[in-house]
């Protein structure tokens, strides 16, 4: 009990270091208990909804009607023809209609009822963001519809109108479910079949046989969407997958801090009470009640770390997976926790920090007793870095800072390391940022010289209508690999309406192959290379030999001069599928297949961008008190052993701002070092998480990092360090200098 | 009189006590002289060259070395008087250990204004060989040697050296005995020493006997005794 007093006693007078330690450990369990229960729920929460709403394999169009039933009871699936109309609401506002299904994406009703005649259900945030309660009418394509209820599809669950749009605004897109017959009387409505299969093992492989017979019946198909490539579902497993790698890779990273930690100071604790276990020896304590005495440290923090941690998990975990809920609308279900992972998420940092510490008291305690209690057992060695730097040149300023760090490589690593995951964390969010800031800025503002793109339903030839310029495009597949898709665009040689540039800056207009980076950096093509594809509207394969890639990440395009394109498609050569305007246009209903408005990407962009702003703004806080923890434990490291020496600086005369200067600020290289080393491990971690998301995003992102961002981040990092130093200055000032003269009288 | 202490009195407080360490402390010591406060664990005799060295503050009483009252000093003051007028030399060396000597040495003037080259007080101390080293590979006698270079590399008016023999063994205290006495002489710097080695003040001009916080005697010595003849 007695040795228990000495521990509480132990923790209380170096308070911070073992505070910091617990609250390392709370960040580690808490993120793993939230983020692992969160992807839990999750998935929980889209399996059932995809389960029991039946959620397609795939939707696909095709020239002609097909049997469903036939091609059902074929390949034992479940086919449905449904079908999206995108229909102007008010100015500026669009909502895309969905045909009510039955047997595949089933919508679910969140509140409020079916939709019969004249009645339709929308998404919640639309209807709320816009005014729409339910019973209110709305009218849609000139009709009026009664809201009936807010619905929920499982087609549709990541509500935004395409993928180049990356987020929604609700004031100016949302979706709508009516009756099929209702559905049937709307403008421009574009038929879909919606395909399920039963056995649910081999999907990909299910869908090309689906394919090949079609096309062995002489069928067209239009366009073949994967579900799993299909971004209003698959941003969900997408979610489910980063925020497993997150419950796993944050908490490993905090986890490995809170070691590096825990064993130096009690390294250093141990080493400092050489003389003390010496005469615990002598007293007759065996080394196993001292090996118990100094393992209730790393216990008592660890056990009310991970504890404490996973309570706080266990209470965001419902927060966490409602706010994604908003995100992701789906039938809410009750928020469950996995039993076993909260109990891991408190064993395991025990488990590991008490094995750590072990090690380390082990190695002491079998250092005899006599040799302990003389106290001289472990002299400060000069380890191999020390002798062999040569610092003769350089100032005494600089040589006392450099042999500071030198002096514990453990705790320049650990600072070091610290500071790297602190400038990861604070410029994470920066660089996501700057990523979609380039794609809009230097991509899509940059790409487009154009305010409205109209594509019709079918070719047309002739001279565009006036102030338009004209263009056609097709959908490809990949020969090797129909799973990837993009368009072949077809444009005006001299066109004003496309700017592309080479990778020098210089503009280069199509008049030749031109695919854009993110396509060359997916199919890996340069100059020269070729790349077969088949069309998906006629099946036929074509070669294109690429001869320029241009610097822009506004999507996957290969464009080419128009002319070469219809002759390449056997089209008449003043063919065209859309136009180009600055101006909106009307067109007679069924004209229009689908219409893109460049300042709705622009504003997605943007809403996209201002919803990162949180995102980021948490994330420097917690880099803030990860880094604060970590360098002002450090520093306080620093100050504890350099204690005798602050003593002996102020007897010979130091002034404060000197020894601060010395002391206090000898870790500056690290921090700036940790900075620098940061910046390449964090720009390598997005690069990586961007790839792996590529197929999922249907988006290459680039990884950029703004260079103001980089300032910004490096300002924040260094703030943090001067606010440490600042917090330890008091430690400095608080050490007598008889301290100094009384080394080694006790 | 370089150096002038008069009625000096300091007391601590122990717990609700007060412990009286100088009770009235008076001296004297020439420029150029070396002084010895001989006395017993407890006397004071730490306490007064702490006061005397700017590093603790009498209760009551005045000092004043070179003509400047330190006992009037604020604290910014009495650091520029430790930082300019005074090297001391401790019984445990009280070296830095992750650095070098000639480190070490810089420590000092690096904040000096008339600092003596580094070079200079190591040829001074016999350690031009051993600048590379860290304190851990010298033996007591040459780490001493180390920490009196560190104090008259700034070229001190005053050494205040406190028990500077006490942690070493016979032959090489009498060496650093030599070695104080020659800087002495070639320097001409005042030295004060403390120590309860009654036979060190065979070497000093003035040897000043404290008891219980009062200088019970003071002997002054026309003729002072070489160091390499001490012997106790």
């Amino acid at each position: 009990m007695a040795l228990f007093k000495k521990v509480i006693r132990s923790m209380l007078e170096h308070k911070a270091h073992y505070i910091g330690s617990m609250l390392l450990l709370m960040i580690s369990s808490m993120m793993f208990v939230m983020a692992s229960n969160t992807s839990i729920n999750l998935e929980k929460a889209f399996k059932t909804f995809s389960e029991q709403n039946v959620l397609s394999d795939a939707e696909f169009s095709v020239d002609t009607e097909i049997d469903t039933t036939a091609i059902g009871e074929k390949f034992n699936a479940k086919v449905e023809l449904g079908g999206t109309a995108d229909c102007e609401v008010k100015p500026g506002q669009k909502l895309r209609v969905f045909a009510m299904m039955n047997e595949v994406n089933i919508p679910a009703v969140e509140e409020g009822s079916l939709s019969g005649a004249s009645e339709i259900m929308l998404n919640r945030l639309f209807a709320e963001t816009n005014g729409y309660g339910i019973g209110d009418t709305i009218t849609v394509a000139g009709k009026e519809f009664t809201v009936s209820g807010y619905c929920l599809l499982p087609n549709f669950i990541y509500v935004v109108e395409s993928k180049e749009v990356m987020m929604n605004d609700p004031s100016t897109f949302g979706v709508g479910v009516i009756s099929k017959a209702e559905f049937n009387t709307l403008p421009d409505r574009h038929y879909v079949y919606a395909l399920r299969f039963n056995e649910r093992d081999n999907i990909q492989t299910q869908e090309t046989a689906v394919k090949t017979e079609l096309r062995s019946q002489g069928i067209t198909i239009t366009s073949w969407q994967s579900t799993d490539k299909k971004i209003n579902v698959s941003y969900v497993p997408m979610e489910v997958g980063v925020l497993s790698k997150v419950s796993v890779a944050v908490p490993l990273v905090m986890l490995l801090l809170t070691c590096v930690l825990l064993g130096m100071l009690m390294w250093r604790m141990i080493k400092g009470e050489s003389v003390l276990i010496g005469t615990f020896y002598a007293l007759g304590y065996r080394r196993k009640a001292l090996r118990r005495h100094y393992l209730m440290f790393p216990l008592l923090v660890s056990a009310i770390g991970a504890v404490v941690g996973s309570v706080l998990g266990i209470l965001l975990t419902d927060l966490m997976f409602k706010f994604l809920l908003t995100a992701f609308p789906m039938p809410v279900q009750e928020t469950i926790y996995n039993n076993w992972l909260i109990v891991f998420a408190v064993l395991f940092p025990i488990t590991v920090l008490c094995g750590v510490t072990l090690g380390i008291i082990s190695k002491v305690l079998r250092i005899p007793a006599a040799i302990l209690m003389k106290g001289r057992e472990s002299p400060k060695k000069i380890n191999l870095i020390e002798r062999k730097l040569r610092l003769e040149r350089l100032k005494f300023n600089t040589k006392f800072q450099i042999r500071e760090q030198v002096r514990s490589l453990s705790r320049s690593f650990f600072l070091l390391f610290g500071v790297v995951v602190a400038t990861m964390l604070i410029l994470y969010g920066f660089t996501m940022k700057s990523s979609v800031d380039y794609m809009l800025h230097k991509g899509i503002k940059e790409m487009y010289n154009l305010k409205y793109e109209y594509v019709f339903t079918s070719v047309k030839t002739g001279v565009p209508p006036t102030g338009t310029e004209q263009f056609n495009a097709a959908y490809v597949s990949l020969v090797e690999n129909d799973d990837t898709s993009f368009y072949v665009v077809g444009t005006l040689p001299d066109t004003e309406r496309i700017r592309l540039k080479d990778s020098s800056g210089r503009p280069i207009k199509p008049e030749q192959n031109i695919v854009t980076l993110p396509l060359a950096q997916k199919l890996n093509l340069k100059p020269g290379d070729r790349v077969t594809v088949f069309n998906t509207e006629d099946g036929k394969e074509r070669t294109f030999i690429v001869e320029q890639v241009a610097d822009t990440y506004a999507g996957e395009f290969l464009f080419m001069p128009l002319d070469r394109f219809n002759t390449e498609f056997g089209l008449p050569t003043n063919a065209y599928i859309g136009i180009w305007s600055d101006e909106p246009l009307t067109f007679p209903q069924g004209e229009v297949q689908s219409t893109k408005s460049i300042d709705a990407i622009v504003a997605g962009f943007g809403h996209l961008i201002d919803q990162m702003g949180p995102m980021i703004y948490g994330l420097i806080f917690a880099a803030f008190i990860v880094g604060l923890i970590i360098i002002y434990i450090v520093t306080g490291l620093v100050v504890e052993e350099s204690r005798a020496n602050i003593s002996l600086m102020k007897v010979f005369g130091y002034r404060k701002k000197e020894i601060n200067r010395l002391i206090l600020s000898s870790n500056t290289i690290i921090v700036i070092l940790g900075y620098l080393l940061g910046i390449p491990a964090l720009l390598g971690t997005v690069g990586a998480l961007y790839n792996s998301l590529a197929d999922t995003l249907q988006v290459v992102l680039p990884v950029k990092l703004n260079f103001w961002y980089m300032l910004l981040g490096f300002v924040i990092v260094m703030l943090t360090y001067e606010f440490a130093k600042l917090m330890c200055r008091k430690k400095v000032a608080r050490i007598p200098m008889d301290e100094a003269l009384k080394v080694g009288m006790e | 009189m370089f150096i002038t202490v008069e009625n000096l009195k300091k007391s601590y407080l122990m717990g609700e006590s007060k412990n009286e360490v100088l009770k009235g402390v008076s001296l004297t010591l020439e420029k150029g002289e070396i002084g010895v406060i001989l006395g017993p664990s407890g006397s004071g005799k730490s306490t007064l060259m702490n006061i005397i060295g700017g590093v603790d503050h009498a209760d009551s009483g005045s000092v004043h070395v070179d003509g400047v009252e330190i006992t009037a000093l604020d604290d910014d003051a009495l650091t520029d008087y430790r930082r300019n007028s005074v090297g001391f030399v401790f019984q445990f060396y009280n070296l830095i250990p992750n650095l070098t000597v000639a480190e070490n040495i810089e420590v000092v003037s690096n904040i000096s204004k008339s600092a003596l080259n580094t070079d200079t007080v190591l040829e001074a101390v016999g350690l031009e060989e051993k600048k590379r080293s860290f304190p851990k590979q010298l033996s007591g006698g040459e780490q001493q040697r180390v920490s009196i270079a560190r104090a008259i590399v700034k070229n001190p008016k005053l050494l205040l050296c406190d028990e500077p023999t006490g942690a070493l063994d016979y032959e090489t205290a009498r060496g650093m005995l030599s070695l104080l006495q020659k800087i002495n002489s070639d320097f001409g710097t005042t030295i004060l020493m403390v120590t309860h080695n009654t036979a060190i003040s065979g070497m000093a001009n003035k040897v000043y006997k404290l008891r219980d916080g009062e200088i019970v005697e003071t002997i002054r010595h026309d003729e002072t005794v070489a160091a390499e003849r001490i012997e106790w």
